[in-house]
């Protein structure tokens, strides 16, 4: 089975340490008349913490990483609820679904940036346009796979309960929403992550707090430790999410069997 | 006993009104493909009927008319009957166990869709575990069981709900010979104990003439009623005694010659084929 995770851990925690410190020594940190890459363009992880500290003690930057976060769990809860609706109503409705195939496809491609100036106009520029972007996102992930697996129940599942006479309510219930859930939540990862993506895109456009607002202010500035400051937080946000996505899917799904592919 | 088969025609075709399934000229065609001609059968409550006949003669599509599982296009001629309120249970061969409950869940399943009380369907799935042998593993999933674990599972979900006539489908086909056995061991058990109504469809003989107390035997697609032939045997007989006697194996010979004679036995099915 490979190293141990602690070991996996303690690699890992070796790799950020060495990347930080080549950093660190390239932008002349270490030795001041050794200075590769004008700390400028790339900043430095000293100038980094910093900024990062002084960003906390002011107290804005948690105030924008809470916005950022608030649009983003919004549109991760509205896009699941709403797509797994969809889904189910286009898997069973097949008129609907020979009626609309063609424009979900067509809506889903439109580049959600092209769509953020719409959604500032309609929902003005606090967290609902935002909140919008991020449904955009995930809505689509989770309809495709809540259509995909209401179409891959397997026929044999459903005789099986058919045969014993359920009612539409049961059958859905025993058969058909957890296949579903199942679906819906191998994507859920995509979909916390679409739901941050959404989230700082729309802030970019047009806004006045978030993750994304300050990253334009910053970049509006030059100011590259900040802008630094603020990927570091934002990275923050999606490892923090997807751990927490890992553990609900892992929890959910307990029932799979694994396939042990290679070492 | 060892009288040679006794071929009965009107047996099959005597439609009692009190059968627990009957079928009357029953033909059901896919397109252009003919599966079943002019079936009729009447299984008595209680009776354990085998169905046998080369691969492909329409079996399963027998077992799936009865329980009302055809799909839309299949055209549907005849009569089927069943009592009213008939509960049927299905055993397939694949144990079409639900992946994301555990074994209790799958069975307690059986139970809440014949309308038991909560509290009483777990209490009915542990004791049914317990029957099949798997009361350590009420907790685990379907992927954390071997086949035969799942197919008793299976079996546990339909005795469950109960079923008047329970319809097997080649339950066993993909298991071990000794895992087998004692399933079929377990099958006959639970057909002693509740004298429920069984039609059990099967490629192999040897499993037919153990279990079945009547045998049907389909001709080749499009599959009629060849034959139904009688058997019984000793009570006190275990089925691993009674299939290395001397008696049993002259009858599966002389079942084995008629489906020879049908020219399709199983294994023998593409006689024309290009090979």
């Amino acid at each position: 089975m490979g190293a141990p995770a602690s070991q996996i851990a303690l690699y890992r925690f070796l790799l950020v340490v060495a990347l930080l410190v080549l950093w660190e020594g390239a932008t002349g940190g270490l030795v001041s008349s050794l200075v590769l890459v004008d700390p400028f363009f790339i900043s430095s992880p000293r100038r980094i913490a910093l900024d990062l500290a002084e960003g906390f003690s002011r107290g804005t930057m948690l105030r924008d990483t809470m916005v950022t976060l608030v649009e983003s769990i919004y549109g991760l809860a509205l896009g699941m609820t709403t797509g797994v609706a969809a889904g189910l109503a286009l898997a069973f409705w097949r008129s609907l679904d020979r009626l609309l195939a063609p424009f979900i496809g067509i809506a889903n491609s439109i580049p959600r940036p092209a769509l953020a100036p719409l959604a500032i106009l309609w929902f003005g520029l606090g967290i609902a346009s935002k909140v919008f972007i991020a449904w955009s996102l995930v809505f689509f992930v989770t309809f495709y796979s809540t259509y995909q697996g209401v179409k891959s129940i397997d026929p044999d599942l459903v005789n099986a309960i058919r045969v014993m006479r359920p009612t539409r309510w049961q059958l859905m219930r025993i058969v058909v929403l957890p296949a579903v859930f199942s679906w819906v939540f191998a994507g859920f990862r995509l979909s916390v992550a679409y739901a941050l993506i959404g989230a700082i895109v729309g802030e970019f456009v047009g806004a006045t707090a978030g993750l994304g607002y300050q990253l334009v202010l910053a970049q509006g500035l030059l100011d590259t430790d900040r802008v630094f400051a603020v990927l570091a937080v934002t990275g923050a946000l999606a490892a923090a999410g997807l751990a927490a996505a890992e553990r609900l899917e892992s929890a959910l799904l307990k029932w799979r069997p694994v396939a042990q592919l290679g070492p | 006993m060892m009288s040679s088969i006794a071929a009965s025609d009107s047996a099959g075709r005597s439609t009692a009104m009190d059968a627990a399934v009957s079928i009357e000229q029953l033909s059901v065609r896919f397109g252009d493909v003919a599966a079943l001609q002019d079936i009729s059968l009447a299984v008595q409550p209680g009776e354990f009927v085998a169905i046998v006949g080369p691969s492909g003669c329409g079996k399963t599509t027998l077992l799936n008319a009865i329980s009302g599982l055809l799909p839309p296009e299949a055209a549907i001629t005849g009569k089927i009957r069943l009592r009213a309120g008939t509960r049927l249970g299905y055993v397939f061969q694949k144990d079409a166990l639900l992946p994301w409950f555990s074994a209790l869940r799958n069975v307690e399943v059986g139970a809440e869709l014949r309308g038991v009380a909560r509290a009483e369907r777990r209490r009915l799935a542990l004791e049914l575990l317990q029957a099949m042998g798997l009361e350590g593993f009420a907790g685990h999933y379907p992927h954390q069981l071997s086949g035969g674990m799942r197919h008793r599972v299976a079996l546990a979900r339909a005795l469950a709900y109960d079923p008047d006539v329970v319809l097997l489908d080649e339950p066993f086909g993909a298991l071990d010979a000794f895992t087998r056995l004692a399933l079929e061991e377990q099958v006959l058990g639970i057909w002693r104990r509740t004298g429920k109504t069984m039609l059990l469809v099967t490629h192999d003989l040897a499993e037919a003439l153990s279990l079945g107390k009547r045998i049907v035997v389909l001709t080749p697609r499009p599959g009629r009623i060849h034959t139904i032939v009688n058997v019984s045997w000793p009570e006190d007989l275990s089925l691993g005694e009674l299939r290395t006697s001397e008696q049993f194996f002259a009858r599966l010979r002389e079942l084995w010659d008629l489906l020879l004679s049908l020219g399709a036995a199983p294994g023998r099915a593409a006689k024309t084929g290009v090979l």
